[in-house]
């Protein structure tokens, strides 16, 4: 027979799973239309961008870092995807025109994510920069070089094979799930079965301990960044695919929406505890209560309000598990 | 011998998919190719005010006509002569009339199509800032569903407005419109299908497309 203390740590285990289910069952007896094929579909294809941006958000807070970039990084990187497939590049010196194909907007984009990325890594771990203060800049400057970029307007006009990601289905499921469900599954693998997983855990649970027992920690926080930075790059895809236009204001506050993602998972904002699975629950809550929301015509201003009370909850939840314990 | 094979097969992929993601083209070709396929807002504006609006004025509807209905049946007037680009309350007006000139400022000449001629009915825009697309809207001729971007419909607007700036009003003082004169205006106009119960029918402001001076 389980113990009080046994039925505590389930529910402390699957609080996230328990809050899911719980917001599941109240928006389907209260907002019609909320429990249908059509809706999990549509919940599903609106989380795959901050799904993308969540994932690579847990790995940097699981080493007890932030990323402030990851929504202006999408921008930038949707941005020269867009940007190089409608345009390409002019080499007037060799009177050379290089066209980019699909596939090499969609690869450089996701390589200015991942440089991006880099860069964050190696001001936070070479330079000692706080991760809040690098990626705060980061975060202008990637905006700031969209909006040059895309010389403040839209890129519109994609064409249908770069549109295929964002708005096609393959096997029936939209791509975009695919692309996030495949996103999710690496990172799983990643965090639970590999060396560098476990690393990860071991720098946010305690990075001085990490580094004495002869962990390379910069390298790992490098890492962590390049692969934030190129989930990003996956999100701009996403969503440059989906609008068939890339604009200078994509993902703005996007990183919001998967800090809160990851924290509702979860994940704990000081590092080292959480996981994968706990932000897509987290993406998923968000997801779910948005879409309710909407369905139930709460005005946005107040859907802003309850989605900041449910983060404030989750923290609080959090914080006193981790004071008992 | 590992390493070699994983080196080997590395570069491989790389040419393989640099191959697939980009090809290369003469700069001249593709910017002259460019050119000929551009948009050209300026040109599809002065086609549109040249060859498509004359026609289209035919259907004009007498501003006599459309004051009545606005003030009576607002339902109808956007029925039978209202346009919009997309879903709006605000409607576009192609009008026609005739009236006496009241008084030129620089608000417009204001014009009295009604008898007696006392108050004026309508204002004859003048100015050279020509706010709104009522002409573009108006004429029914352009379809935004035909565009991909907005930005290029709004471009029309913009340059059949300097059309008229260019072509009708700047070239009126030449003509010297006086205070007591008859005046024939072709024109569009704006009003929103709320405009009667904001009390805002008591002058229809005209942007002009053709004037004529006795």
């Amino acid at each position: 027979m389980l113990k009080l203390n046994d039925h505590k740590s389930l529910l402390v285990k699957f609080q996230s799973l328990l809050a899911l289910l719980l917001m599941v069952v109240i928006f389907s007896s209260c907002a019609e239309g909320f429990f249908s094929t059509d809706n999990f579909w549509l919940v599903l294809t609106q989380v795959s961008v901050n799904m993308c941006l969540s994932v690579g958000m847990t790995l940097v807070i699981l080493t007890g870092g932030i990323d402030l970039s990851v929504g202006s990084v999408l921008a930038l990187s949707g941005a020269v995807m867009a940007g190089l497939l409608k345009n390409g590049l002019e080499l007037p010196a060799f009177n050379l025109f290089v066209g980019v194909t699909a596939l090499g907007a969609i690869l450089t984009g996701l390589l200015v994510g991942s440089f991006l990325g880099f860069f964050n890594g190696l001001m936070i771990a070479f330079l000692r920069i706080p991760p809040f203060v690098a990626t705060l800049a980061m975060m202008t400057i990637a905006r700031g070089l969209t909006q040059l970029w895309t010389g403040g307007a839209a890129i519109t006009g994609l064409g249908e094979v770069f549109g295929y990601v964002g708005t096609d289905r393959f096997a029936g499921v939209p791509v975009r799930v695919w692309t996030c469900a495949v996103m999710v599954g690496i990172a799983i693998l990643v965090l639970k079965k590999t060396r560098f997983g476990r690393y990860v855990y071991a720098v946010g649970g305690n990075e001085r301990a990490a580094r004495f027992s002869g962990l390379n920690v910069n390298r790992i926080k490098l890492r962590v960044y390049t692969i934030a930075g190129a989930l990003s790059a996956v999100g701009g895809l996403i969503v440059t695919s989906k609008l068939d236009s890339a604009t200078p204001v994509a993902g703005d506050g996007y990183e919001l929406d998967s800090i809160a993602a990851v924290v509702i998972g979860g994940t704990s904002l000081s590092g080292g505890k959480g996981s994968v699975l706990g932000t897509v629950l987290g993406v998923l809550i968000i997801g779910v209560l948005n879409s309710g929301l909407i369905i139930l015509s709460v005005p946005p201003f107040w859907q802003k309000v309850i989605k900041g009370c449910v983060i404030l909850l989750a923290v609080a939840i959090d914080k006193l598990n981790t004071k008992e314990q | 011998m590992k390493k070699v094979c994983k080196y080997s097969l590395s570069a491989a992929i790389l040419v393989f998919l640099l191959s697939q993601s980009v090809y290369f083209e003469d700069l001249k070709a593709v910017r002259e190719q460019r050119r000929r396929e551009a948009f050209n807002a300026a040109e599809y504006a002065g086609d549109l005010w040249l060859n498509q609006l004359p026609a289209a004025l035919d259907e004009a509807v007498d501003v006599n006509e459309l004051i009545e209905l606005f003030n009576t049946n607002m339902g109808q007037a956007i029925e039978r002569y209202g346009k919009t680009p997309g879903v709006s309350r605000v409607y576009a007006y192609l009008l026609r009339g005739e009236g006496t000139i009241l008084s030129i400022d620089t608000d417009g000449l204001k014009v009295s199509v009604k008898e007696p001629q006392t108050d004026p009915d309508v204002v004859i825009e003048t100015g050279f800032y020509i706010p709104g697309n009522a002409v573009r809207d108006a004429s029914g001729l352009i379809d935004v569903s035909k565009f991909s971007d907005t930005m290029k419909f709004n471009e029309i607007g913009s340059e059949i407005n300097k059309i008229i700036v260019r072509d009708v009003i700047r070239p009126l003082p030449d003509r010297k419109p006086a205070v007591g004169g008859t005046i024939k205006f072709f024109g569009a106009t704006q009003v929103s299908q709320d405009a009667a119960e904001e009390n805002l029918l008591q002058l229809i402001r005209v942007i002009p497309i053709r004037l004529e001076l006795e």
